[in-house]
């Protein structure tokens, strides 16, 4: 069966998105992930535990008329959330130490689940979390998790694939899903990533339709995004401080010497019309004055405008670095019956940049599809309470070129 | 390099290894050019498989042809396959790869993992390189990408610093490659997909159109914080490690690697040989070299460079100075490059020489010659193509005569002094 995953910006928002028909919410956590969404401490993913664990326990309790007043009837078979773990950061030397005992302490969460599941709690399905924990996945870009992984492994004593590892379920090497973005763009690549012994891998979200279902397909262990706002660009240079440092501290910055404005300025003219030609909208050059309070981390709220076009792109910065995400919202309801013919295991709705509401929605819709139900229906109507937002079909009709 | 490992061992050097250095190279002109200039080691790419799809690539015919001529003067060949590779793209990949081992390709760069194992598949005498773009930034990837692919070199991020330089290389189980040189990209290598939204060319396929480069309105809410002067932009300048050159050494990095396969003859001839002379130098004194000595070098260098320079990550994480902020405070023209010689007569002491910018009588010129020492002269005549005498030759790739008081060779470098 095929799971829907997202993304938890709020812990108040778990048993929402719980009752919306997420199988898995992907947590980002401090000193692993790389994410405009929200990250949270390991005490507060144990938080996130007790709140599924909570939602879990409603969802057992709920009939399966009433789940499916609220997400549609493919939300009624949906009795257990799991957690997955947005371990996408680009680890640098110093960071491996913090990051094994991350990933220790995930490990240690889930071996106390399962125990405690074992003996307390009866509302749920018993012989699934029991193999499987409540960290279901933990998606990762950075080879060196993998490495951390088998280690952790090796020390608690669990050989991945083995019996010892109950069929594969609970070592964390057979959690993991490998997620390099824009890199996983073919069958043979994510072959060799799924001959570790992983769960699976993600499919990159700048490929046509037809290379996806390609993957998918051939892997059985994909995961597609299929909704949301998708990461362009990631930097580990913190682009949005370095700009705001020179702009107060250089007085030409703002004011450059009006005689290297001018020579320059038929130079750029010139390459500028040859570079974008081909692929520019009307420009809608703001020109209200330049604000000077301005966050420059950990700020939501910026975003970018390339100079000849008009769509706003949001930038997010951090201690990772600078992000930059697409300026449209991807959704895929004209291609999902398509891509679920081929199987994927997890269709991936990306939170970020969303409010609970259009992100709650769109979790919703997919999962009413999955039940069955019309997708360009479900999709027209999602798409028409959300009509302000830019959605866009991706890459699915889009082939770039070399 | 075994011997030097022994050396290692019983020497009391900081420095106990020359590193090999590798130099780009966009058609088999330079190719030969950088190899003349002291290159130990030449990268280009094919027809196929490789990034900068916008450089004049090989064929293999003329991978064939710098593959003997690298043969002759000592030198290898590496060659990139560093696409990361969509389903349609493995056509051909393993009949390519095989074609490579045959011309005598010492090595190939590439990022993904299927195409190194194919290689050491299908080519074994290949040495495989991870590419800079798989982004390694610590030692247990780099020690995957030995235990799970064998690969034979791994090739550090731009975004080490040089501490994480000196762990990962003395915990890497193979050698290691860093950058020295050349164009960085703003973005992690690879994380970045700016150009396919914007223009739908595929930066990871070789069809980058440099978004980054461009410029950008910055706005918090609905209000503009860059202004119509200074707008966002987030261009990386390029790096010039001339000043960390003797830390990589003492690191024990194998390959010091210099970007830039569509840059010109002149960039790849000046650049390379003040690296060649630089690294031998600190070499052969054991990295025991003055400020003075490091800045001629580091002047040397730079006579090649037409663009903002940085120094990367390596003396910290790169901040402010590491972007450009103006369009117009980069991308310089270098009017240096006065051309190139084609013969030289010792009797005589006249020259044969391709302009390739404005020469004046009057000029004070240097030689920039393979393996010597540069030497300058005061241009004291020319002689235009009809043979007239003439204070200024101006017309592009025209053949004027000379005097140049030393001995020079065809295909060395003349420039303009910065005097």
């Amino acid at each position: 069966m095929t799971e829907i995953i997202t993304t938890l910006e709020n812990l108040k928002d778990v048993q929402r998105l719980a009752e919306s028909g997420a199988n898995e919410l992907l947590i980002a956590l401090d000193g692993i992930s790389s994410t405009a969404a929200s990250k949270y401490s390991l005490d507060e993913l144990k938080e996130i535990a007790k709140a599924v664990k909570a939602a879990n326990a409603e969802l057992a309790n709920a009939t399966d008329a009433a789940k499916a007043d609220v997400a549609g009837k493919g939300a009624s078979k949906n009795t257990q959330v799991k957690i997955a773990i947005r371990a996408n950061l680009t680890l640098h030397e110093g960071m491996l130490p913090e990051a094994e005992k991350i990933l220790a302490a995930i490990s240690e969460l889930d071996k106390e689940y399962v125990e405690a599941i074992a003996e307390t709690d009866s509302t749920v399905d018993s012989a699934d979390s029991k193999s499987t924990g409540i960290i279901s996945s933990i998606f990762f870009a950075d080879p060196s998790i993998y490495m951390l992984a088998k280690k952790i492994d090796q020390e608690n004593g669990i050989e991945p694939g083995s019996e010892s590892d109950q069929a594969g379920k609970t070592s964390m090497t057979s959690k993991l899903i490998y997620d390099p973005e824009m890199l996983m763009t073919s069958i043979n690549d994510a072959n060799w990533w799924l001959d570790r012994g992983i769960r699976g891998i993600s499919i990159s979200p700048i490929l046509t339709l037809q290379e996806t279902k390609e993957i998918a397909e051939a892997t059985k262990k994909a995961v597609v995004t299929v909704h949301g706002r998708t990461l362009m660009s990631r930097s580990f240079r913190k682009l949005l401080s370095s700009y705001k440092e020179v702009s107060e501290e250089d007085p030409d910055f703002v004011n450059p010497p009006e005689a290297q404005v001018e020579a320059a300025s038929q130079a750029i003219a010139a390459e500028e019309t040859q570079t974008k030609a081909a692929s520019t909208s009307d420009t809608e050059a703001a020109s209200t004055p330049a604000k000077k309070d301005w966050q420059a981390v950990g700020n939501k709220n910026l975003t970018l405008i390339e100079k000849s076009r008009s769509a706003k792109m949001p930038v997010y910065e951090d201690e990772t670095g600078t992000l930059i995400y697409s300026d449209d919202v991807l959704d895929s309801f004209n291609f999902i019956d398509e891509v679920l013919k081929a199987s994927p295991f997890a269709l991936l709705v990306e939170g970020s940049f969303a409010d609970i509401e259009m992100q709650a929605e769109a979790v919703k819709a997919y999962s009413r599809i999955l039940a069955g139900e019309d997708a360009k229906t479900i999709g027209a109507e999602y798409q028409e309470k959300f009509r302000e937002e830019p959605f866009d079909s991706g890459y699915y009709e889009q082939k770039t070129v070399k | 390099m075994i011997q030097d490992i022994m050396n290692k061992k019983q020497s009391n050097r900081k420095i106990n290894m020359k590193p090999e250095l590798l130099a780009p190279a966009g058609d088999l002109a330079r190719a030969k050019v950088a190899i003349n200039y002291g290159a130990d080691a030449v990268y280009l790419g094919g027809m196929s498989f490789s990034l900068r799809s916008h450089a004049s690539n090989f064929t293999m015919d003329d991978i064939r042809e710098v593959c003997q001529y690298a043969r002759e003067h000592g030198a290898n060949i590496h060659v990139t396959v560093n696409i990361i590779p969509h389903n349609e793209d493995y056509e051909g990949l393993a009949e390519y790869l095989k074609g490579l081992e045959d011309a005598g390709v010492t090595a190939i760069i590439t990022a993904s993992v299927s195409i190194m194992a194919l290689a050491k598949k299908v080519a074994p005498k290949l040495e495989v390189h991870c590419s800079t773009q798989m982004s390694v930034t610590n030692s247990l990837t780099a020690k995957m990408m030995v235990e799970e692919n064998h690969v034979d070199r791994v090739v550090l991020a731009r975004e080490c610093s040089m501490e994480e330089v000196r762990r990962i290389t003395e915990e890497c189980p193979v050698e290691t490659e860093a950058f020295i040189h050349g164009g960085m990209c703003v973005n992690i290598s690879g994380r970045c997909t700016l150009s396919n939204r914007m223009t739908l060319r595929d930066a990871n396929r070789g069809g980058c159109a440099q978004s980054c480069r461009w410029q950008y309105h910055l706005l918090d809410g609905e209000n503009e914080i860059s202004t119509e002067n200074c707008m966002f932009t987030i261009g990386s300048k390029d790096m010039m490690a001339g000043r960390q050159i003797k830390d990589l050494m003492e690191a024990g990095v194998a390959s010091l690697k210099i970007e830039g396969r569509m840059k010109s003859e002149y960039y790849v001839a000046s650049v390379v040989s003040g690296y060649r002379h630089l690294i031998d130098e600190l070499y052969d004194t054991d990295g025991e070299m003055t400020e003075e000595r490091l800045q001629y070098h580091m002047n040397e260098i730079n006579k090649g460079e037409n663009r903002e320079v940085c120094p990367g990550f390596y003396p910290e994480r790169a901040g402010k100075d590491s972007i450009i902020y103006h369009e117009y405070s980069n991308n310089s023209v270098n009017h240096d490059f006065l051309g190139t010689v084609v013969d030289y007569n010792p009797d005589t002491k006249v020259a044969h020489v391709q302009v390739r910018n404005v020469i004046n009588v009057g000029d004070r010129i240097e030689a920039l010659m393979p393996g010597k020492v540069n030497e300058v002269f005061t241009l004291t005549w020319i002689r235009d193509h009809f043979g007239e005498d003439t204070d200024r030759a101006f017309r592009p790739m025209e053949i004027v005569e000379m005097e140049i008081p030393f001995a020079v060779s065809a295909k060395d470098i003349l420039r303009k002094t910065a005097e």
